[in-house]
């Protein structure tokens, strides 16, 4: 009897630890609030084919063309085949203890082209052979409720988006922008600085941000035939411009001296603490809303031309461009909620919206014009206010003080477990600044040239020579007349666009089509001189609006992906960026790189 | 006569009263239930979820979640790596975040994601969310067996609720949920929710549900089966400030 009670209390008290270990016991080793040293490695590997459709960009151009079809550019600088063959291993490298942690993000990028060599020993070097870069996205570290609570520090190499919207963040202005693929929308390079985030109540929460080193945006490969594009410098001033227009015109055709933009050369702001950047947040929340208001003191990451030289080249007009990255004050603002649709969908389906909006304050921007060894038009500075006038009048505005506006407003809505929409209006394009809207009325150019034919019967009324009855040249002064004989395709400065997208899931959800389009909803406005048939020397000049769903307004991307969430992570992909649209529209423009197609790989572990 | 006339009335007296005993209201059962459920102050869970396609491999996805009562939750995925580091941050029906290591953002989303499949699962981001029924429902007890009480549940006026019609089944042993039936507005059994295996504290005086089934019958009996992996971990203290934005950033940035 004794035995059988102690056997009965020995199970008894085996079974009880057992018990309370499944219930309560804390093994878990990674909760975020226990201490000791905790790391984590994340990342992926992926493999990126894209090859240029030649026939799809809207600029191509025959063979028979003879290679040089867009604005001096040649055919052959826009590269058809792979435009891509890239392989990246992202890393990302995390060390936690407490409330400190540690960040490393890094991408290895073999680029999968050898690199041009001059000479058969440069194959010796595997670096020519098989190139790769290191992108470093993040390698930080952070203190959370530093020295009081809810006092966050995060010191070092960074990115820090601001912002409601969807890719398109006017606010969002600390980081540079990483153009460098046009698949990736809204992707920043990182730049060294210092936040401190401080959270004294609920939602509420002030951010300071400073950047001491001023970086520019990172540009695509085609940028440069925008920037040097001769026909489209962005003065404001629409006057100065076409004689521009008519004076080159004039050197390439009767002088036999074309334009070329030889050097386009962007000036580093010099590293002083007054050119560091800085930025202020505060963020709330009110009526299960948030918002948050913003300041920016800093550069656009885009440079603009300040300074132009144009010399004798010998066979051409050598013009070298010096640019800057202007000056800006910004105030954000932005707001995201839910719209409720009440029982609609079984309750608790509200749309998704978002507005996001910021005003430029610009520092003024002039470009003054010097000439040296050119025939007829004098040595020393341009004469802007032409030769009727004293003196050579002010340089020509490339952006003005004048504030401007951009902004994103979007809404987004899930109707079942297949089908999502998303929608966006976007104001001023992430590659737009300055002053020029339906607000305030200013162009830049797309296409310039001259236009003889004012009264578009086939015939030219006009002549360029300098010697016929309605000259375009004055041969003593070297002064083109640009309010009679150019033409030009022009756009605000911010236009307009429709993004738009739709996420339909499939085959149990493993796979997602998606379809996104960038509807230009600016068009294009065409500048000439409207003439009267019987004396073409009498007219008037006139801007046209084409508008979006014309042919020479229409343009547009159409990206169409498909995706296929194999399991284990592994995910395959393809698709296209298409691009439409005449040369001088947004998305035609040959600086945009043209259509590609693609196909990835990648692995995340 | 007299005798067996007084002994049936007691014998009918006591019948009625264990009969009144043995069926509690539909609301007491509803309401010791969901206390029982909620009977926490956070809790910590490790989950993983298969979603067994049929003739294929199933698909895995484990997540982390941090819950409270009132509907709070923080979700983070472990795996497979493609949505690995991705956080949700449920502060209400109307709050929801979630963080993308593609963007390094924080993204507000909308309410109507909720009824999204969660990772192409059956379950929806409200079926892991809900364990409250009686703010948006009337309950009736529309059967007892020795085992359960099933209660059908419709939707109060004026409620928004993405289920008009419930039909739950109710342990008796612990006075838990083990089945939930989803019924769509033209009276059709959409889904169906098991809650297979409970582990319940030493004191019973929580429960957790270890084992949840969800089988899609719109979409060929599609089976999403979350095993809890780990302990339950109760009352770890989280303040506040572990459901906001600033924490979302904080712990996936």
């Amino acid at each position: 009897m004794f035995k059988r009670r102690w056997y009965w209390l020995a199970i008894v008290l085996v079974m009880i630890p057992l018990h309370t270990a499944r219930a309560d016991d804390d093994d878990d080793d990674d909760d975020d609030d226990e201490g000791g040293l905790k790391t984590s490695l994340s990342g992926f590997i992926r493999a990126d084919f894209r090859y240029s459709l030649p026939r799809m960009n809207p600029f191509w151009c025959p063979k028979s063309a003879g290679g040089g079809c867009v604005g001096g550019q040649r055919v052959s600088d826009i590269r058809s085949g792979f435009d891509r063959n890239e392989n990246t291993a992202r890393m990302r490298f995390t060390v936690r203890s407490g409330d400190y942690k540690g960040v490393a993000e890094l991408d290895f990028v073999w680029t999968g082209f050898v690199r041009p060599v001059g000479d058969l020993l440069a194959l010796a070097d595997r670096s020519n052979v098989d190139p790769f870069r290191v992108e470093a996205h993040a390698l930080y570290f952070d203190v959370t409720d530093f020295l009081t609570k809810g006092l966050d520090v995060r010191i070092g190499k960074q990115i820090v988006t601001w912002g409601k919207a969807d890719m398109f963040n006017p606010t969002s202005n600390l980081n540079p922008l990483d153009l460098e693929d046009s698949l990736l929308f809204g992707d920043r390079v990182s730049n060294n600085m210092i936040r401190v985030d401080y959270n004294p109540w609920k939602d509420l929460i002030f951010t300071l941000v400073w950047v001491p080193v001023f970086k520019p945006y990172q540009l695509n490969r085609w940028a440069p035939i925008a920037i040097k594009g001769v026909d489209r410098i962005p003065i404001a001033d629409g006057s100065i411009r076409r004689r521009l227009h008519v004076e080159r015109d004039y050197a390439a055709q009767f002088l036999g001296l074309p334009t070329v933009v030889t050097r386009a050369t962007p000036v580093q702001p010099e590293t002083r603490i007054e050119n560091s950047q800085v930025g202020f947040k505060t963020a709330w929340k009110m009526a299960k809303m948030d918002f948050s208001m913003s300041y920016y003191h800093g550069r656009h990451g885009i440079p603009q031309p300040y300074l132009e030289r144009t010399s004798n080249g010998g066979s051409f007009i050598d013009a070298e461009a010096s640019l800057m990255y202007p000056k800006m004050h910004t105030l954000g603002f932005d707001w995201s909620g839910q719209i409720p649709l009440g029982k609609v969908g079984g309750g608790g389906r509200g749309i998704g919206f978002w507005v996001e909006a910021a005003v430029f304050f610009p520092r003024e921007v002039r470009m003054p014009i010097f000439q040296q060894g050119l025939p007829i038009i004098p040595d020393g500075e341009y004469d802007y206010n032409g030769p009727g006038e004293p003196g050579v009048g002010l340089p020509p505005t490339i952006i003005s003080s004048r504030p401007f506006a951009k902004w994103t407003v979007g809404l987004d809505y899930t109707f079942n477990r297949y089908l999502m929409v998303n929608l966006q209006w976007v104001h001023g394009f992430v590659d737009e600044f300055g002053a020029g809207d339906f607000f305030h009325k200013s162009f830049v150019p797309t296409r310039g040239a001259v236009d003889l034919d004012v009264n578009n019967d086939g015939t030219d009324d006009l002549d360029l020579s300098g010697f016929g009855s309605a000259p375009c040249m004055d041969l003593s002064t070297g002064a083109g007349d640009g309010d009679m004989c150019a033409k030009e395709y022009l756009r605000p400065r911010l236009g307009d666009y429709l993004v738009a997208g739709t996420d339909i899931r499939f085959y149990r959800g493993q796979m997602l089509l998606r379809i996104f389009f960038i509807l230009d909803l600016t068009g294009v406005y065409i500048s000439e001189w409207v003439a009267s048939p019987s004396d073409p020397t009498n007219g008037r000049r006139e801007r046209t609006h084409k508008g979006t769903f014309t042919s020479d307004g229409f343009s547009m991307v159409i990206f169409p992906s498909w995706t296929w969430s194999v399991g284990s992570g592994v995910e395959l992909s393809a698709g296209a960026f298409w691009m439409i649209g005449k040369r001088h529209t947004k998305f035609g423009d040959p600086a945009t790189g043209g259509s590609v197609v693609f196909a990835k790989g990648k692995f995340s572990f | 006569m007299k005798l067996s006339v007084i002994a049936l009335s007691i014998s009918l007296v006591l019948l009625a009263s264990s009969v009144a005993s043995a069926a509690p209201s539909a609301r007491k059962i509803m309401q010791k239930m969901e206390r029982k459920m909620n009977n926490f102050k956070d809790l910590t869970l490790k989950w993983t979820l298969r979603v067994r396609h049929s003739g294929k491999k199933h698909t895995l996805v484990k997540f982390k979640v941090i819950t409270r009562p009132k509907g709070q939750r923080l979700i983070r995925m472990t795996y497979p790596g493609d949505v690995k580091g991705m956080h949700i941050l449920v502060q209400t029906k109307s709050e929801m975040y979630i963080y993308l290591p593609a963007f390094r953002k924080v993204r507000r989303i909308a309410g109507h994601v909720r009824n999204q499949g969660f990772q192409g699962s059956g379950f929806t981001y409200d079926d892991m969310a809900i364990a409250q029924w009686t703010p948006w429902y009337n309950a009736r007890l529309a059967k007892q067996t020795a085992k359960h009480w099933v209660m059908s549940l419709t939707v109060k006026p004026g409620k928004a609720v993405a289920w008009p019609r419930l039909r739950l089944r109710i342990r008796r042993d612990i006075g838990l949920i083990d089945e939930i039936r989803f019924i769509n507005r033209r009276g059709k059994k959409v889904k169906t929710q098991m809650f297979k295996r409970y582990k319940c504290k030493s004191d019973s005086s929580h429960c957790n549900p270890v084992w949840i089934r969800m089988v899609e019958h719109t979409r060929g009996n599609l089976v999403s089966d979350m095993k809890l992996k780990g302990k339950v971990r109760y009352n770890k203290g989280y303040s506040d400030r572990v459901f906001t934005v600033r924490y979302l950033l904080r712990s996936a940035n």
